[in-house]
C-alpha cells in the first residue's frame, strides 16, 4: 500500500501515537495560531482557543476524509472552535454604537507602518461580533448566506456587522496614517 | 479589504511552548475520564444486575405470628418446619391446572348447613384463612376440621359434633404465610385453603385462574451493530493478502424493528412469532480500486472495480467519481492521460474511502420465550429461528449510493435468533420491554464458492407490549 506522508501522519494520529500528534500540531500549530489570533483579544485568549480547537481535532480526526487537505479540514475545526467559544461566552451580534463599536483598549499603540501585524491588532480591537463577521467574510472567504447560517444570524444582520467593521477599520486605518504622516 | 485573504493565508504566530503540554494533558485526562466512566458504567451494571437477581428470582418468605388460630388435635406432622414444606410442595401443585376439586368445597357446605355451631366456627376460620388470601397469600392452617369432611357424610357429622361441640379449644400458633412480593397476573391460582386430615393431605382449591388473556402483542425497536463471518472455503484461504484486505472491514450499526404476537402456555413458556426488518451489512475504510474493462473511446465509460469479503462491487468511472468527489469531473478513477489510458495506474490501487454495503432483509422469527417469572418485573429468554428475505441491497460510497446490484447474492438467509429481556408490567394490559438480542447466520449471503459471507448481528432496544 503506498500512503503519502500526510495519510501516516492522520493514521498514526488516530491510533493515538503522541509523537506524530506533536508533528501535526507543529505542522498547522503557528498558522492555525495566526488564524485564532485575528478572531481573539489577545494571544492568551488566542491560545486557549488554539488548545481546545486542537483537541477537538484529535478527538474528530477520524471523521477526516482524505477528500481534501487536511490543513483545510483543521482549519475549519479551529474557526468553528472559535465561533463556538464566543458563543459560550456570549460575545457575539450584540447590539453596539457606533462609537462603541472600536474598542479602546486594544489600538492604543501609534504605529510606524500598517502591516499586517497591525491590521490584526485592529481586528482584534473591533468588538467580537464584528470581528467574527469581518473575519469570516474578508479573510476566510465566507458569503454572508454562509456566514448567516454559521453564526445563526440573518443574512441582512452579516452584510450590516460587516459593513459596521469595515467603517470602523477604515477610520481608524485614517487615523493612523495621518498621525504617521504628521510625525514625519 | 476584499484583497485580505492571500496575506492572512500566510499569517502565522508561534504559540508558547507550554501549549503543546497543556494539548497533552487535556487528550489524557479525557481518554482517562472515558476509561474511568467505563469502569463506573460497568460497575453500575454489574450492582444492577446483581440486586435484580436476588430481586426477581428469590420469593420472601416472612412468618406471621401468633394471630392465626387454628384447631388443637390438629396432626403432629402440622408443626412449623411441616407446615413450611407442605407450603411449598402445595405450591407445586398449584402450578399443576388440573388440581382443581369442586366436590371439597360442595361438602363444606352440607356440613355448614347442619350445624350453626360450625358455622359459625367455620365463619371465624374463614375469615382467618381467607383474608390474607385477598392479599395474594398462600395459607397453610390446620386440617383437622376439613379432614372430617373428606369421608362419608356419616362419619363427617358424627366427627364434626365431636370436632365441635366437644372439644374445640382454639388455640393460637405460630403459621407460615408465604407473601408474594410480587403481584402474579397472567397465571393467578391462588388456594383458598388446603384440606388436610387424619394425615391425608389434599389439593388446593383454585380460586381463579388466568385473569387476563394468554395473547400478547409487542413491537420492538433495536439499535444493532451488523457485522460477518468470513468462512474460507477453498483458494482464498491460502492467500493472506486476501485475508489481510479484509482487515479494513468493520461493521456498521442500524435500526431493526419488529412486531410480535405471542402465546403463553404456561406461566414460564410462551411462543412467538413476528415480523422484522434489520440491515445486515459492512463498512470498509479502505479499498483496492481495479480498472476491470478500459474503453477506449469513452474513459468515463471505465469499469472499475472493489473487491469486498461479500463479493466484487463493481461500477464506471462516473459512479465512482460522482460518489467519491461529488463531482463527475474528477480524476480518481476516470483516465488522467488520453481517452483509453486508464487511470489509476497500473491497473490498481489502494484507495482510502468509505465504502459500505447493505443487504436489507424482511424476517419472519419463531421463538420459544421462557419467562422466569410472572411479576411487576419479569425477565425472560427467547431462542429459536428466523426466515429472512433481501428486499435491497445497497452500496455506498462516501455516504454517496452507487446504482450497483449483485446478482451473486442469496436473497434467503435462514438464521437462529436468541434474545434476552426484562418485561416491565405497567397495568394489566401494557408493559415496557427491554431487551438484548443476537442474529447469527446459518447460511451464507453471497453465492461464491470460495468464500462464505455470514451476517450475525447484536443489539439492544426496547419496545412496548399489549397483553390482550
Amino acid at each position: 500500500m503506498n500512503f503519502t506522508s500526510e495519510e501516516v501522519l492522520v493514521k498514526e494520529c488516530i491510533a493515538g501515537n503522541r509523537a506524530y500528534q506533536e508533528m501535526l500540531y507543529r505542522k498547522f500549530s503557528r498558522r492555525m495560531l495566526g488564524v485564532c489570533y485575528r478572531y481573539a483579544r489577545n494571544k492568551e485568549e488566542a491560545e486557549d482557543c488554539l488548545q481546545d480547537a486542537f483537541v477537538r481535532v484529535f478527538k474528530n480526526l477520524q471523521q477526516y476524509k482524505a477528500t481534501g487537505s487536511l490543513e483545510g479540514w483543521v482549519k475549519r475545526i479551529v474557526i468553528n472552535t472559535i465561533l463556538e467559544n464566543m458563543r459560550k461566552k456570549s460575545m457575539m451580534y450584540k447590539v453596539v454604537d457606533m462609537e462603541e463599536a472600536f474598542d479602546e483598549t486594544g489600538h492604543d499603540d501609534l504605529l510606524d507602518n500598517i502591516n499586517i501585524q497591525d491590521l490584526v491588532k485592529l481586528i482584534q480591537a473591533l468588538a467580537p461580533g464584528y470581528r467574527a463577521v469581518f473575519n469570516l467574510f474578508a479573510i476566510e472567504g465566507y458569503t454572508h448566506r454562509e456566514i448567516a447560517k454559521q453564526l445563526g444570524i440573518t443574512e441582512g444582520t452579516s452584510k450590516s456587522q460587516y459593513a459596521c467593521a469595515r467603517k470602523i477599520l477604515r477610520r481608524k486605518l485614517k487615523e493612523q496614517s495621518e498621525e504617521i504622516s504628521i510625525r514625519t | 479589504m476584499q484583497k485580505l485573504k492571500p496575506s492572512f493565508d500566510e499569517y502565522e504566530v508561534e504559540p508558547s511552548p507550554e501549549v503543546w503540554g497543556k494539548i497533552v494533558t487535556r487528550l489524557d485526562s479525557t481518554s482517562e475520564k472515558t476509561t474511568g466512566w467505563l469502569y463506573y458504567g460497568i460497575g453500575a451494571v454489574l450492582l444492577t444486575g446483581f440486586i435484580l437477581f436476588f430481586t426477581l428470582f428469590y420469593d420472601v418468605e416472612v412468618t406471621v405470628k401468633p394471630k392465626q388460630k387454628v384447631m388443637d388435635g390438629s396432626p403432629a406432622s402440622n408443626s412449623g418446619n411441616e407446615l413450611v414444606k407442605q407450603d411449598k410442595q402445595s405450591e407445586k401443585k398449584l402450578s399443576d391446572p388440573v388440581s382443581v376439586h369442586p366436590g371439597i368445597s360442595g361438602s363444606i357446605d352440607k356440613v355448614q348447613e347442619n350445624n350453626s355451631t360450625q358455622k359459625k366456627q367455620d365463619r371465624m376460620l374463614k375469615a382467618d384463612v381467607i383474608t390474607p388470601q385477598k392479599r395474594g397469600a398462600s395459607i397453610r392452617t390446620a386440617g383437622d376440621l376439613h379432614a372430617s369432611l373428606a369421608t362419608n357424610k356419616k362419619e363427617t357429622n358424627a366427627r364434626k359434633e365431636e370436632t365441635w361441640s366437644d372439644s374445640i379449644t382454639l388455640i393460637e400458633r405460630p403459621f407460615i404465610e408465604k407473601i408474594r412480593l410480587r403481584t402474579p397476573l397472567l397465571f393467578v391460582e391462588e388456594p383458598a385453603f388446603e384440606l388436610a386430615g387424619n394425615g391425608e393431605k389434599q389439593p388446593p382449591v383454585i380460586l381463579k385462574k388466568a385473569s387476563v388473556s394468554r395473547w400478547e402483542a409487542s413491537f420492538i425497536l433495536a439499535s444493532e451493530y451488523n457485522y460477518r463471518v468470513v468462512n474460507f472455503v477453498s483458494g482464498t484461504a491460502a492467500n493472506e493478502n486476501e485475508k489481510n484486505y479484509f482487515n479494513n472491514e468493520k461493521g456498521i450499526y442500524s435500526l431493526a424493528w419488529s412486531a410480535f404476537l405471542l402465546y403463553s402456555f404456561s406461566p414460564h413458556f410462551s411462543a412467538e412469532v413476528g415480523i422484522s426488518h434489520y440491515t445486515a451489512g459492512q463498512e470498509r475504510s479502505e479499498s483496492e480500486v481495479t480498472l476491470t474493462n478500459i474503453n477506449a473511446v469513452n474513459a468515463s465509460a471505465n469499469t472499475y472495480s472493489v473487491n469486498t469479503s461479500v463479493g466484487s462491487v463493481s461500477g464506471d468511472a462516473q459512479q465512482f467519481n460522482s460518489s467519491y468527489y461529488v463531482n463527475a469531473d474528477s480524476s480518481l478513477f476516470n483516465p488522467s492521460g488520453a481517452p483509453g489510458f486508464a487511470f489509476p495506474q497500473p491497473a490498481s490501487a489502494t484507495k482510502r474511502f468509505t465504502f459500505r454495503q447493505e443487504f436489507s432483509f424482511l424476517d419472519i422469527p419463531v421463538l420459544v420465550q421462557y419467562r422466569f417469572s410472572e411479576h411487576v418485573i419479569t425477565p425472560y429468554l427467547g431462542l429459536g429461528f428466523s426466515f429472512g428475505f433481501m428486499t435491497s441491497q445497497k452500496t455506498f460510497i462516501n455516504e454517496k449510493q452507487v446504482r450497483y446490484e449483485s446478482g451473486n447474492l442469496h436473497t434467503f438467509l435462514f438464521s437462529s435468533e436468541t434474545k434476552a429481556g426484562i418485561q416491565y408490567l405497567l397495568n394489566n394490559h401494557f408493559s415496557i420491554d427491554i431487551q438484548a438480542n443476537l442474529r447469527y447466520g446459518l447460511n451464507a449471503v453471497n453465492k461464491s464458492s470460495e468464500t462464505k459471507w455470514i451476517p450475525y448481528a447484536w443489539g439492544a432496544g426496547g419496545g412496548v407490549s399489549y397483553r390482550f
